[in-house]
């Protein structure tokens, strides 16, 4: 079979994989030391979805913000800009005031990085609003509007997909389903395991289930799916993957029922491990560039974390004021 | 000059604003065929087809598309008929789009207007609609930084003030008064927008008290103005018109003269408007009161529908007996 990716296009995914593995894990290590004082929702063992649909984004279409995207998101922005905010410091995105939920950057040159929320349900509906602005401003953009398994049970969510359907919206609605909504499991959650038909119920039918552990999988069904999009029909992804850990670190994992199901994943279905074998089986890397890469973007995080404590923290002058909450501030009353 | 009725002046100052910008949206419930939930759209829908949509009964689905199509340079209008629908959408309204500036650290607005109805018929002695279509719920929004709030009563107010609020760039909330749909009132052929800042309007001049009387308890303590003069009484009226940016200038200043205050609104009193007003007052300076402060609400309970809205609401007679008790 011919391969659909050039080796250049398949070593950038790598790098992004592993460097989205390093990071996951520093991150990990950063809460236990304390470096990271809110919940980080890790997406450890799952690393393949974030770094599978930023990859397949052209480059005048969006993502939006989520958690548990981190992996999309250290490609969208720097990691001296995402750890400030995960640090809380100067050095962040928006000065450390929005942790890694509240970014977005909504400019024509920007990132591409339209908003979330972070109370489950407005996501949708409130990027089916942009994906139909877009359209209407003539614009070729598709909008991904990611969330996870547990967000589908939020009245908002189905309100979104009935009104994309209804103005058939370019965009790709992609279900992070990593089985475990906090710490409900998805057969408590739903009677119906295929999220996607609830979006197909509300018209739109075309949909792709895929296996969120490999990369190569995740990365055709949003090419695909994108694709269509940009033809006017609004699709949906679900991609099937395990959360390794708990809900956020920190949280302990003793209410897992699933322990089992987690060491077989990790020693048999592993994103990064899969994707490794892929590489070298096809004779596309050997191993020495596998650890060179590793050692690379080793390298890299840490002299972020490195630059990231080095930077201050921000004053209340660097996050409040008036000008940040009102248009106009002498009409807004006083801070 | 003509006689307009309120939903007339809202139709208008969307045509009008929508004539100038062609970023200016309108959405909501019941939008093509009657013009919105209230008909206070009659005529746009024909004039602008291409900018007014339909959307389904899904407040939360519908303002979040706002949001989403705000953020992107569009101005939408959203239509929320009745105030007390407001809570389905609170998240969308008061932990998103009022957020959104300061999410961005200024560089992403969230220029949305939401309209409703607030209040109950229950202060004309008409037949209320009770617990879920009789709120005033200003006070629900008012403890949320990044949102304005905007509450005209008279329909060249809320001509002027509307097309104030979709230049605005940032999330307001336009709350006319249900009861005051059919009020008419005669308006010069173009009204211009009218300023959010600065703009309380003294209704009547006085020097022996200020009242502060909040949207639908305008025309109620207008009459007991008119009253309370014949017992030589010489009261101030206030009409605030918007409620953020509070315009404390005009109020300060009355109160300096008159010494004494009556805050009269249509919600209950706990948490209230009212309360908000007297603190800063009182920050200010505690001495500008030659009397104890009279608020006067409705009841703190919830509102029964028929007949029994009219039961719970302040009427003139609360007001001139709260007014005597001050300057006996």
């Amino acid at each position: 079979m011919k391969p659909i990716y050039s080796n250049e296009e398949l070593l950038k995914m790598y790098r992004n994989l592993k460097r989205g593995r390093i990071f996951t894990l520093k991150a990990h290590e950063c809460v236990n030391n304390g470096l990271i004082r809110s919940s980080f929702h890790t997406p450890y063992g799952q690393e393949a979805v974030g770094v599978g649909i930023a990859s397949a984004l052209k480059e005048n279409d969006w993502i939006n913000l989520k958690h548990r995207l981190q992996t999309a998101m250290i490609m969208k922005f720097s990691l001296e800009e995402f750890l400030g905010e995960l640090f809380g410091l100067k050095s962040g995105y928006v000065n450390g005031s929005g942790f890694d939920f509240h970014l977005c950057d909504y400019d024509e040159n920007g990132r591409h990085v339209s908003g979330g929320t972070a109370v489950l349900g407005g996501t949708i509906p409130l990027n089916v609003g942009f994906a139909w602005a877009r359209k209407r401003l003539g614009k070729d953009d598709v909008c991904v509007i990611a969330c996870g398994d547990g967000e589908c049970s939020e009245g908002g969510t189905f309100e979104g997909w009935n009104i994309a359907a209804l103005y058939q919206v370019p965009a790709v609605f992609v279900i992070d389903n990593n089985q475990w909504a906090m710490t409900v499991p998805l057969e408590r959650q739903t009677a119906n395991p295929n999220i996607c038909e609830k979006a197909a119920a509300c018209g739109i039918p075309d949909y792709q289930i895929v296996d969120g552990n490999d990369i190569l999988a995740v990365r055709k069904a949003m090419d695909d799916a994108i694709e269509l999009a940009r033809k006017g029909t609004p699709n949906i992804v679900e991609i099937k993957t395990l959360r390794w850990d708990a809900h956020f670190v920190g949280q302990g994992n003793d209410y897992r029922h699933d322990k089992d199901m987690i060491a077989e994943s990790m020693k048999n279905d592993d994103c990064v491990k899969r994707y490794e074998e892929y590489l070298l089986t096809n004779g596309i890397v050997d191993q020495a560039y596998i650890d060179k890469v590793a050692t690379e973007v080793e390298d890299e995080i840490d002299t972020a974390i490195k630059n990231a404590l080095a930077a201050e923290k921000p004053s209340r002058e660097d996050i409040y004021r008036k000008e940040y909450i009102y248009a106009t501030p002498e009409t807004g009353g006083d801070l | 000059m003509r006689n307009i009725y309120l939903n007339r002046a809202i139709a208008e100052a969307v045509s009008k604003e929508m004539e100038l910008d062609d970023k200016v949206i309108l959405l909501g419930e019941d939008t093509i065929n009657r013009g919105g939930g209230m008909s206070t759209y009659l005529g746009v829908p024909q004039k602008f087809p291409d900018r007014c949509f339909d959307m389904p009964i899904a407040e939360v689905g519908f303002t979040q598309f706002a949001l989403g199509a705000a953020s992107t340079g569009f101005r939408p209008v959203v239509d929320l008929m009745f105030s007390d629908f407001t809570a389905v959408c609170f998240n969308a309204i008061a932990n998103d789009a009022a957020k959104w500036r300061f999410n961005s650290l200024g560089k992403v607005a969230a220029p949305i207007v939401y309209v409703a109805a607030n209040g109950g018929r229950g202060t004309y002695d008409g037949v209320g609609s009770g617990v879920n279509h009789s709120q005033c719920v200003e006070a629900w929004f008012m403890n949320v930084p990044g949102l304005k709030i905007v509450m005209p009563y008279y329909p060249k107010d809320a001509m002027g003030l509307l097309r104030s609020c979709i230049r605005d760039d940032d999330p307001v909330l336009f709350l006319y008064h249900e009861g005051s749909l059919g009020v008419r009132e005669e308006v010069e052929d173009e009204i211009a927008p009218i300023p959010l800042t600065n703009a309380a309007k003294i209704m009547r001049e006085g020097t022996d008290v200020t009242i502060v009387a909040l949207q639908s308890m305008v025309p109620v303590a207008l009459n007991a103005v008119k009253e309370l003069e014949a017992h030589g009484v010489s009261a101030e009226l206030i009409d605030p018109r918007v409620i953020i940016p509070f315009d404390y200038d005009k109020v300060i200043a009355s109160v300096e003269k008159t010494g004494r205050l009556v805050i009269v609104e249509e919600a209950p009193t706990r948490g209230s408007f009212a309360g908000e007003i007297i603190r800063v007052l009182c920050e200010k300076d505690p001495a500008m009161f030659k009397k104890p402060v009279k608020v006067l609400g409705a009841l703190n309970s919830p509102i029964g529908s028929g007949y029994s809205e009219a039961l719970m609401m302040p009427h003139k007679e609360d007001i001139i007996n709260a007014v005597e008790e001050l300057t006996k």
